[in-house]
């Protein structure tokens, strides 16, 4: 009788434990959720309408992680690290272990691989569609929006399509010659005839004058980006790459006038955002460059999470286009006060890079997958046939 | 001569030296830009300086040559 009232009292204080303790985690997760507030997973059965695609140039978890330590201690995120679904993609490129930008840019955009240097083309020079080619077949808006030259490697593959990433004039003609709807960035110099100051062009056209002609609204300065209206915006704010210091209107500005012009479609969207810079940082070893630049491209990442928060039709995915500098985190304190950076390149380095996704479909990202699977899962989701696809 | 010079490499495959190296001729520092090879230091001298230049994607070696390694 003692015994079975011992067993008794015991089953109810083990009761009382399971229940304080099952409190106690659903009371952490829920001061938790309010101190780092995760965006949730949504439907899978919501119908997809618009992709924000965001590339952090050279961006491994390295310089997410020290970006986050630095400015939130170790137990803090960065807006990218409270999407709810993450995974890898290797980023080898067709010739080489180390890819560079046109060659992981061109997996990242068309769903094949090419050689170092090659802007969406194949090895052997053949056309490779591009998924915002193909999203605007399908009626949606396209845009890219970059803290570089708007002809550089990244937002080139996306519509242009030619041997060498050097060939910027030629990208720049193509980006018009394609109707991207909106174009944010920099890149003048390429744009203005041979004869003008500044300019890198090798002939007397001028793509402002042609871009004014075939419709866009051209734009220098953060004032004229915020009253800009229109289906064709050209944004060129500098001569060359941006700053990234004001009063350049900075990434997540562009990123959020692009979403609000881009928007409008009724049919959708697709949207290239690039933290161009963050790679330069990591190429000179600088690690407070690296934190800055992977902190202005992370709030930018906030301006589409929470578009896409409201829409509940728009899937938003991050990633990089490779690992820049080998970056290492050593050694530091947990407030961040202290980091321990090491570096092991003033390269490119041929890890595996993360994958952050959010909103419907988001789970498909999941594993560890080669970087041409990420276009190709966009085509499925978007109904789109025949891609990737070759041409001449 | 005691003056600088400027050699470039692909900054996709980093530098095989570091400021303070003391190049000698022929040591090889990198690969040349669009898949051209392996660029070789054609003088002897001591590294100053390595920055990377967006416009071209390049990593710019500066060298200061003069001195006899």
């Amino acid at each position: 009788m003692f015994f079975r009232k011992k067993i008794q009292i015991s089953g109810v204080i083990r009761l009382f434990f399971i229940l304080a303790i099952t409190f106690g985690i659903v009371m952490n997760n829920l001061i938790g959720a309010e101190k780092d507030v995760l965006y949730p997973l949504l439907s899978p059965d919501s119908q997809v309408e618009n992709i924000i695609f965001l590339i952090g140039d050279g961006m491994g978890l390295s310089q997410i992680a020290s970006a986050r330590i630095f400015t939130y201690g170790a137990e803090g995120r960065l807006n990218i690290e409270k999407m709810p679904v993450t995974g890898f993609i290797n980023t080898h490129s067709n010739n080489d272990l180390i890819t560079e930008s046109g060659a992981a840019g061109t997996a990242l955009a068309t769903g094949y691989k090419t050689n170092n240097g090659m802007i969406s083309v194949s090895p052997d020079g053949k056309k490779l569609r591009t998924i915002l080619e193909a999203c605007r077949d399908i009626g949606m808006s396209s845009g890219l929006v970059v803290t570089c030259a708007i002809t550089h490697a990244t937002p080139a593959v996306f519509a242009s399509h030619v041997m060498s990433r050097n060939d910027e004039a030629t990208i720049a003609s193509q980006l018009l010659e394609n109707k991207v709807n909106v174009m944010l960035g920099g890149g003048r110099m390429f744009f203005l005839p041979e004869s003008e100051p500044g300019s890198k062009r090798h002939d007397e056209r001028n793509l402002i004058a042609d871009a004014r002609k075939n419709g866009y609204l051209y734009i220098q300065t953060k004032e004229e980006l915020e009253d800009s209206r229109g289906n064709y915006i050209l944004g060129l704010f500098q001569l060359g790459h941006l700053t990234t210091i004001p009063p350049e209107p900075n990434l997540a500005e562009m990123t959020d006038k692009a979403i609000e012009l881009l928007s409008e479609n009724k049919k959708g969207f697709f949207l290239m955002v690039e933290g161009s810079q963050i790679d330069w940082a990591c190429h000179d070893n600088d690690t407070d460059n690296t934190i800055r630049q992977t902190l202005l491209f992370d709030e930018a990442v906030k301006v589409a999470l929470d578009f896409a928060l409201e829409n509940k039709h728009t899937l938003v995915l991050v990633t990089a286009d490779h690992e820049c500098g080998g970056m290492g985190i050593n050694g530091g304190s947990l407030d961040g006060k202290e980091l321990n950076i090491g570096w092991t390149t003033k390269g490119h380095s041929g890890v595996p890079v993360p994958v952050y996704a959010f909103g419907p479909q988001a789970e498909r990202f999941t594993g560890l997958y080669d970087n041409t699977k990420i276009p190709r899962i966009f085509a499925e989701i978007l109904g789109i046939e025949s891609f990737p696809k070759m041409g001449e | 001569m005691t003056d600088d010079y400027i050699l470039n490499v692909d900054a996709t495959f980093g530098v095989k030296v570091k400021v303070g190296d003391i190049v000698k001729k022929g040591m090889e520092l990198g690969k040349i830009p669009d898949n051209k090879g392996t660029l070789l230091s054609p003088e002897s001298g001591v590294v100053s300086n390595i920055y990377f230049n967006p416009q071209n994607h390049t990593l710019e070696i500066k060298i200061k040559r003069g001195l006899q390694y």
